[in-house]
């Protein structure tokens, strides 16, 4: 694929809310920490199939990928230009974008 | 028997449903009192941020922080809020809510806003209730 477009880190369904979050070994949060030495991604089963599976992309070929590499895995949210917010970490923004694109592609063809 | 209870229950309720139309028709054209609060449709001159929409995108930006970098959330909260005649604002309130931290970011930032210039009405400054959506969608 080539390079990602620019756009939401989120699902493109247009769903909001709680979405999922990545938990890992170490002494982070409750929230944070896995509880093993597993990483453990949980999503919010009320999204719809596509949502599910672009937030499945989100984490594990974004954030995931990232922490089992060495890399800086978490987001660094700062205000853009026009008010809004942008990512910061932009290897995680990237590989996110390039997740998503990827995983929407094959879902669609599956389901053709 | 039935039928003629039915028919009695519905021209009752009927009656019950025109009194309601009528008591809400005289309930909005009755508000004249100073504690009056005018939802922003009604008014002639609607409430502004100092520095207009462009004053009111800087307050956010400078202001509005992403409130846990951790948490995978998406999307706007939705709040409301009263300009009072004194530009104060008060009563700020999530009408649509994302989650819970995100919330209180989205009221600890319409709680932390300057004065308003005030709307109006017939060239008389008025409470207003405002409605503002905060996105927190990271691009």
């Amino acid at each position: 694929m080539g390079e990602p477009q620019i756009g939401s880190l989120g699902p493109t369904t247009g769903e909001e809310g709680f979405l999922g979050i990545m938990q890992i070994p170490g002494k982070l949060s409750d929230a944070l920490n896995s509880p093993d030495d597993k990483i453990k991604i949980t999503i919010n089963s009320g999204l719809s199939e596509l949502g599910q599976a672009q937030l499945m992309s989100h984490e594990l070929y974004g954030h995931a990928l990232l922490f089992s590499r060495g890399e800086p895995h978490k987001h660094s949210v700062v205000s853009d230009e026009s008010g809004g917010f942008k990512e910061g970490n932009r290897a995680l923004s990237k590989q996110i974008l390039k997740s998503i694109a990827e995983t929407t592609k094959n879902y669609e063809q599956r389901k053709k | 028997m039935n039928k003629g209870k039915n028919k009695l229950f519905s021209v009752g309720t009927i009656v019950l449903l025109s009194q309601l139309i009528i008591f809400c028709s005289f309930s909005q054209t009755s508000i004249k009192s100073d504690d009056d609060i005018y939802l922003y449709i009604h008014v002639d001159k609607l409430p502004s941020f100092p520095g207009g929409s462009h004053g009111l995108k800087e307050f956010i930006k400078t202001n509005l922080k992403w409130p846990d970098q951790e948490i995978g959330v998406h999307g706007i909260v939705l709040v409301s809020f009263i300009v009072k005649k004194s530009g104060e604002i008060e009563s700020v309130i999530v009408e649509r809510s994302l989650h819970q931290i995100f919330d209180t970011e989205a009221v600890n930032l319409i709680k932390k806003m300057p004065k308003w210039n005030t709307g109006e009405i017939n060239m008389q400054p008025v409470s207003v209730k405002l409605y503002l959506p905060i996105e927190f969608i990271i691009r």
